[in-house]
């Protein structure tokens, strides 16, 4: 088996090989004959990567140790389902998965588009299959998932690692991996449109659906990382700002501009060369995120290891990337000279581009922060940490200003907005967050984030409303049918503009999550049988410590009965599950108590069987569900905006909403139960100010996790941990100061454990260059927008189709058919 | 629908395709394979069938491969080029009326000047009759595509008549049918000697 799997990856290689060669001398010298022939070679790749996936998962089902991969990724007892999603648990599965997917996208998307364009295809079946080419070779030469052992056979396997043996997990991967894998579609019709010099929008159109639908599974994909992370690693957040994340986020900040500045394209004919460059970039970032999870230049949870050879291929494959694409862009440069004339700075094309150069800094920063650490070790031969507290500091104001965009873009005219529409566009907005500013003051959250963005919230939700309001009102009045009605016929009608304003709510539920989290608080309690706690509201009784084992694991489970207000609302049982041959990392099974005001989060953090003391870790995570409904509702805008031309778009858009149900399901089982209550009560463990910043501010320095103290995943048991907090405490009684603390902290561990880079140095730059970055884009584009803008009014009309006789029977005709389109 | 009855009355093998060969291929090798492997689990035999209906699939794209190169007039056969540019250029027009209706639409909504929406709504207008045209002209290149087809596939019984002989032009420029009685267009009786 193994044999035939190495045999189909050497194959598949030929195959694209010659796909790539026939499509390009095909469309040199004009042989349909050669052009058909590459496309079927292409249409065989996928073919062939579809067996070797096929052999690989039945090797994964079977249970065939002597595949070294599949020895590595899993073990007999194992589920059926973690059993198949092993597959791409590990690194060379997943570039197997990478290809299959790639291969399989390509000719749906070769298939489906080689009628309409058939000039582009061509072109298109040779980039893809050359990406093709680059991965299978890296299979072939280096990461062969087929590879055997040579002498002796392990009876059973090592086991996935544990952690990725959750239901989030399973379709987390995957799901990033299909929003990498569909970017590069649109960067293939975007080499094509290049080559060929066939520069008009008909390839835009073929490309903002991949790229929406690229987009929509990187969404879920991040989603789910969230999701996954929030429920599994049992640190309280969602999000750590981990390189690995973070790759997932820059193309997502880059595709989310193209998806804007296209419409800018469509519109006005502007930034011709901008779209193509965001294309070309989104492609690269998904490689190059590609390339620091896997090479391991980066430190993360979850890179797969320091790989010195894959690092420089990668780095091979993304300098030609950049050299060819940019390359054909300057040489096409004459064809996509395009005019630019800007009227006013408060119309629609000024705000898209805000919009975009907020959302490129942001993919800036993001990249800059993660890649500073090796950039300075590589500089200053210092390791050092660039951690959450250093991103939120950036992204928190980022993220505002992007939300307020959200509101004001769809408000704005094109061209030019007049003031008296201003007004009468933006008046209940901005009462609506005017109101809920000051309900939110008046209710007592005094974070001033929190706050600023229930605000924002409030004003981006009430202009959507508004859009949908007045637009039914219009349609109403134009068809004279009743408002329902006209309502639907609006989102039927014009589906991409009102697909992307719920998209846009589905943005906004998502920040009222985000904002929660300003004011989330976290306490410990130390608990003996019988004794109970408050943390914000709830009463938290330790009633009993469990040790039971299935096949798979041993569990120790504290049981927790929650009350709140006098009144038992819930059992909860948090647990830590220990899997055979992975003892040394258990998993932390969080319990959950789900509500749409706040979620209870308790973590078995400590424990001592025989005494059955617990320590629970207590996290109360106000609005945290909004995340998830957010991303259900971005679904089903998603969905609205790709809706009519074909059904499969429709069914894969649909299919993330169902995860969302599940957690849906999931809250509706931790639903309360009756019982009573007992006066044993104690306090949290009580922690200072002082050392709540020392612990937030400083990473757990075990190895394993690089978190923040207050965050790392093994705690209390953490070694690390074991190490630092007696330290801390040990100076903060002798009356040092934060400063001092951390001074000799970096003393002791080296700048490492900072999480924020200090401030001098070389470290200087990480404080300095976004300040420079942003400033410049902004500069830029203001630059341009002012030059644009001083272009002469040109009323003359410059028709893209030949000018047709114009002649009345026409017109009436169009008009008629225009008449009928409603 | 007569010559659509006719066509698929003569030429015996059109019901058989290549694709059939591959699917009845794939089927009877994963019967093969699974009687072999019978003392197993279901997920096994189920995993070992898709593979080999991969497998089958991987076949049927290598004879597309091959055969473009071996026997050109696989080239042809699947090729309504007429039908294929008919359909992209009605799906254009579409496209530009929709916009031409969300224009409008942005105009009710108070959204554009008058002015802008003047200028918009002229070239997306300009484009949609640019289209329109370019669909009745192309109207007699097709009915030659479907002649000759037609033609060849009588075996030549009839020679392909001169196609623009047989189109009655009206005085307004619009080509109706030969046997059209009015025009289409503007409704002007047409004569013998348009005909």
């Amino acid at each position: 088996m193994a044999t035939l799997g190495t045999f189909t990856l050497l194959a598949t290689f030929v195959v694209a090989a010659y796909a790539v060669a026939a499509s390009i001398a095909g469309a040199r010298r004009r042989s349909r004959a050669l052009i058909e022939s590459g496309i079927g070679a292409f249409y065989l790749t996928a073919g062939l990567m579809t067996v070797a996936s096929g052999i690989i998962v039945h090797a994964f089902v079977t249970g065939n140790f002597a595949i070294k991969y599949v020895q590595h990724y899993s073990d007999s007892a194992q589920p059926l389902v973690y059993k198949i999603t092993s597959y791409w648990g590990g690194l060379d599965g997943s570039i197997l998965f990478w290809v299959f997917l790639l291969s399989v996208f390509g000719t749906v998307a070769v298939a489906s588009n080689r009628e309409r364009h058939r000039e582009l295809m061509p072109w298109v079946v040779a980039v893809i299959a050359a990406t093709e080419m680059f991965f299978i070779f890296i299979m072939v030469v280096h990461n062969n998932p087929f590879d055997t052992f040579l002498t002796s056979v392990p009876a059973e396997g090592k086991g996935l690692n544990p952690l990725l043996q959750n239901f989030y997990m399973a379709i987390h991967p995957p799901s990033l991996y299909t929003g990498f894998v569909a970017m590069t579609i649109p960067y293939a019709f975007g080499m094509a449109a290049l080559a060929t010099g066939h520069l008009d929008d008909a390839w835009l159109r073929a490309v903002r659906r991949w790229t929406m639908i690229g987009w929509l599974f990187l969404t879920f994909g991040l989603t789910l990382g969230m999701l996954w992370a929030y429920e599994e690693l049992g640190w309280g957040g969602f999000w750590a700002w981990d390189p690995v994340e973070n790759a997932g986020l820059l193309p997502w900040f880059t595709a989310t501009a193209f998806l804007h500045s296209v419409m800018v394209q469509e519109r006005r004919g502007m930034l011709r060369v901008w779209n193509v460059t965001l294309v070309i970039v989104t492609f690269f970032l998904t490689i190059f995120g590609t390339f620091m999870t896997r090479s391991g230049v980066v430190q993360s949870v979850h890179a797969f290891g320091e790989d010195r050879w894959l690092a420089g291929v990668f780095s091979a494959f993304m300098v030609v990337i950049v050299t060819v694409s940019f390359g054909l862009v300057i040489y096409r440069l004459p064809l996509l000279r395009s005019r630019h004339e800007l009227d006013s700075w408060a119309s629609r094309e000024a705000a898209f581009l805000a919009n975009n150069w907020i959302l490129l800094f942001s993919a800036f920063f993001v990249l800059f922060a993660t890649m500073f650490p090796t950039i300075a070790e590589a500089v200053s031969g210092q390791r050092l940490t660039v951690g959450a507290p250093f991103f939120n500091k950036w992204m928190l104001p980022i993220g505002l200003v992007l939300l307020l965009l959200t509101g004001i873009a769809p408000l704005l005219a094109w061209r030019k907005t007049t003031f008296s529409n201003l007004l009468t566009q933006f008046t209940w907005p901005a009462a609506a967050a005017i109101v809920t500013g000051a309900g939110v003051y008046a209710l007592g959250i005094r974070v001033w984030t929190s706050g600023i963005c229930f605000a924002f919230c409030a004003f981006v939700l009430v202009t959507i409303l508004q859009e949908f309001i007045r637009g039914a009102a219009v349609r109403k009045g134009a068809t004279g049918t009743d408002i329902v009605t006209a309502l639907i016929g609006l989102v039927g009608r014009s589906h991409r503009r009102y697909g992307g304003y719920i998209v846009h709510a589905g943005i906004v539920l998502m920040f009222l999550g985000f904002a929660g989290q300003g004011y989330k608080r976290d306490e410990q309690l130390l608990l003996k049988p019988g004794q109970q706690a408050t943390v914000g509201g709830f009463t938290i009784r330790h009633d009993a410590l469990t040790v039971t084992s299935d096949e798979q694991k041993q569990m120790i489970t504290g049981v927790v009965s929650v009350s709140r207000g006098g009144r038992k609302i819930g059992e909860m049982r948090p647990a830590k599950w220990f899997y055979a041959r992975h003892e040394e990392t258990p998993t932390s099974e969080v319990a959950i108590r789900r509500a749409p005001g706040e979620d209870l989060y308790i973590v078995l953090a400590g424990y001592q069987v025989e005494t059955q003391t617990a320590t629970y870790a207590v996290t109360i995570n106000p609005l945290v569900n909004w995340i998830w409904f957010g991303f259900a509702v971005i679904a089903i805008g998603t969905g609205i905006a790709l809706l009519p031309e074909r059904a499969f778009v429709f069914a894969a858009a649909r299919m993330p909403a169902g995860a969302v149900t599940t957690s849906l399901i999931l809250l509706l089982a931790l639903l309360p139960s009756p019982a009573r209550a007992q006066d044993n009560t104690v306090s949290p463990v009580e922690r200072s100010e002082a050392k709540r910043k020392l612990e937030a501010g400083l990473m757990c320095m075990c190895g394993g996790c690089r978190a923040p103290m207050n965050n790392c995943p093994m705690a209390p048991g953490c070694h690390g941990l074991r190490e630092q907090e007696p330290k801390i405490d040990a100076m903060l009684a002798q009356g040092k100061s934060l400063e001092q603390v951390q001074a000799a902290f970096v003393a002791d561990y080296g700048g490492e454990v900072l999480l924020e880079p200090p401030d001098g140095g070389f470290n200087r730059l990480a404080w300095l260059l976004p300040y420079v970055a942003g400033a410049t884009g902004a500069t830029a584009i203001g630059f341009a927008a002012w030059k644009w803008s001083r272009r002469p009014a040109d009323t003359t009309v410059a028709p893209a189709y030949p000018a047709p006789v114009d002649d009345a029977a026409l017109r009436e005709k169009l008009d008629d058919e225009l008449r009928d389109l409603d | 629908m007569s010559s659509a009855t006719s066509t698929k009355a003569v030429p015996s093998d059109e019901g058989f395709r290549i694709s059939h060969f591959f699917v009845l291929l794939s089927l009877v090798a994963a019967t093969v394979a699974v009687i072999l492997a019978r003392p197993s689990a279901p997920e096994n035999l189920i995993l070992i069938s898709l593979t080999i209906g991969a497998a089958g699939i991987a076949a049927l794209a290598f004879y597309r491969t091959i055969a473009p190169l071996v026997d050109p007039r696989v080239l042809e056969d699947r090729e309504p080029v007429s039908a294929q540019l008919r359909a992209d250029l009605e799906r254009e027009k579409a496209l530009t009326l929709r916009s031409i209706k969300e224009l409008e639409f942005d105009k009710a909504m108070g959204k554009l000047s008058q002015q802008d929406f003047d200028q918009m709504a002229a070239r997306l207008r300009a484009r949609a009759m640019g289209i329109m045209t370019q669909l009745e002209a192309g109207s007699g290149v097709y009915r030659q595509e479907i002649e000759r087809e037609l033609a060849t596939r009588i075996g030549g019984a009839r020679p392909a008549p001169a196609a623009p002989a047989s189109i009655a032009r009206c005085a307004c420029g619009t080509a109706n049918d030969p046997d059209a009685k009015f025009c289409k267009s503007c409704g002007t009786k047409l004569t013998e000697a348009q005909a």
